[in-house]
């Protein structure tokens, strides 16, 4: 559960953000409405002017970003100097390696290599298992789900093994196309949300 | 075909693709600046290697003191990589004026200073010196005072060259490695510096050719070595100072264009390294 209620202002951008949800979250809305802002002070990585950030009743506002368990997943965001294996095993993890196994099955790693040499989606399939492994609260993926294949499959995917472990995501996108495969939606538009679904 | 050539040869920096270069003003200074900067190191050379070719100049004890030069710059690189790759990171991901203006130091005043500075802070009359003392470390006239001083002198190129390189890059493979419950210093040399080996490389091989040139300090705080293996050895700079001054400039020559062989091979590799380095076709594309 993230209950966020908080001010950000960048240069004269400002993101007044208030969502109370659980679950597979959507964020839609065009280029430069707010959605990277939004993700990345979830993530820690820019502090908020007011309010808080509450996640499964944990205030994390003040948190650093390697405490919060809220991990931000970009078309970037992934150690590409690692192979996949060592990708997976950079978290610290109480999960047994059969339940990695299944974790890397449902989310289609059936491949091996650099992650740096791997294709973007595989890149992403490959950030998004290690977050999972990480024993994230939140997944926080910025704009890049457009990027893997069999997408609708890939997020099915997401949602159960997510929804196992009682952890929420939150995907930014530019449109609202995949809106079905989530349980909430929100639109973004000039730094303000307003519930869709 | 014609075409091919000229491209062959833009490519290889003999000419510009474009001949009407040789109507820009820009490019022909740009020219002239090069050839400011190669025409004193050449004439080095062929008057080094051809005409003076002094067997002083090429004698076992200045061969020593390359090596003792190689060796101490090549230390002090490693150590301003421990000590300074932090700092540029630090630098290159937030605002700190007071640190940008510290790092800036030891380009700004004079090398004879850092060797005084140095040869103070570890005087026995001092209590930094009497606190090194006791921990078995002196400055002067030893290995360890070479070392420190280029560390000291070296570090500015270090910290600038890794802070573009740490620039260049998109930071949300740190966010995300940090958001994994990893902290900054493990991120920064198990997760980013592994993936940048050939940029830290160019950069710590710039340090240790800067390092290799340096003359103020060192002829101040250990004008020659006490210490084995290198026990009389002076570094390269003030050996061929030494040369000038007591047996003319003919050995000089001879020993200076042996030295300068031996930094342009450094300072080659250092570009062999950078050419392919990601921050620079990055850059270029910004």
């Amino acid at each position: 559960m993230i209950e966020a209620n908080f001010h950000k202002r960048i240069g004269e951008f400002r993101l007044n953000a208030s969502i109370s949800s659980e679950g597979m979250i959507l964020l839609s809305g065009p280029n430069g409405s707010g959605k990277t802002t939004f993700l990345k002070t979830i993530a820690g990585y820019l502090s908020v002017d007011s309010g808080n950030i509450v996640v499964n009743s944990v205030n994390i506002t003040d948190m650093p970003v390697s405490a919060r368990k809220a991990v931000y997943i970009g078309a970037d965001s992934s150690i590409n100097s690692l192979g996949v294996k060592d990708h997976i095993s950079w978290p610290k993890s109480s999960m047994g390696s059969d339940e990695k196994d299944k974790i890397l099955s449902l989310l289609g790693i059936d491949f091996d290599g650099k992650v740096g040499e791997l294709s973007l989606g595989q890149r992403i399939r490959v950030s998004i298992a290690t977050a999972i492994i990480s024993e994230a609260r939140i997944l926080l993926i910025d704009e890049v789900l457009a990027n893997i294949s069999k997408v609708q499959e890939f997020t099915m995917a997401l949602r159960e093994l997510t929804a196992k472990r009682g952890i929420d995501v939150i995907a930014a996108m530019q449109t609202d196309d995949l809106e079905y495969l989530f349980d909430h939606s929100f639109s973004v538009n000039h730094g303000s949300l307003s519930r869709l679904k | 075909m014609e075409s091919y050539l000229w491209q062959v040869l833009y490519e290889g920096g003999i000419v510009m693709a474009n001949r009407n270069r040789l109507k820009d003003a820009v490019w022909i200074l740009s020219i002239a600046g090069a050839i400011l900067l190669i025409m004193p190191i050449l004439v080095l050379l062929y008057y080094g290697f051809v005409v003076y070719r002094s067997s002083a100049g090429l004698s076992i004890q200045v061969f020593e003191s390359i090596l003792l030069t190689l060796i101490t710059s090549a230390i002090s690189a490693a150590v301003v990589f421990l000590l300074f790759t932090p700092l540029a990171y630090e630098l290159a991901t937030s605002r700190h004026l007071g640190l940008e203006s510290i790092s800036d130091i030891p380009a700004s005043i004079p090398h004879p200073i850092v060797g005084i500075a140095f040869l103070i802070l570890g005087s026995p009359f001092t209590p930094t010196g009497r606190f090194l003392a006791s921990i078995g470390i002196s400055f002067f006239d030893s290995i360890q005072g070479i070392v420190i001083a280029l560390t000291f002198v070296s570090a500015p190129i270090y910290i600038r060259t890794m802070q573009s390189v740490f620039s260049s890059r998109k930071q949300d493979a740190d966010l995300y490695t940090m958001s994994l419950g990893t902290s900054r210093i493990k991120m920064l040399y198990g997760a980013i510096l592994p993936s940048l080996k050939r940029e830290t490389l160019y950069a710590g091989l710039t340090s240790m050719s800067r390092g290799m040139s340096e003359f103020g300090s060192i002829a101040i705080l250990a004008y020659y070595v006490t210490q084995y293996p290198f026990v009389g050895v002076s570094n390269a700079s003030v050996l061929i100072y030494n040369y000038y001054g007591y047996l003319g400039p003919g050995v000089a020559v001879t020993a200076s264009a042996l030295m300068i062989v031996i930094s342009i091979a450094v300072l080659a590799a250092a570009r062999l390294f950078g050419r392919s380095g990601n921050w620079r076709s990055q850059s270029s594309n910004d």
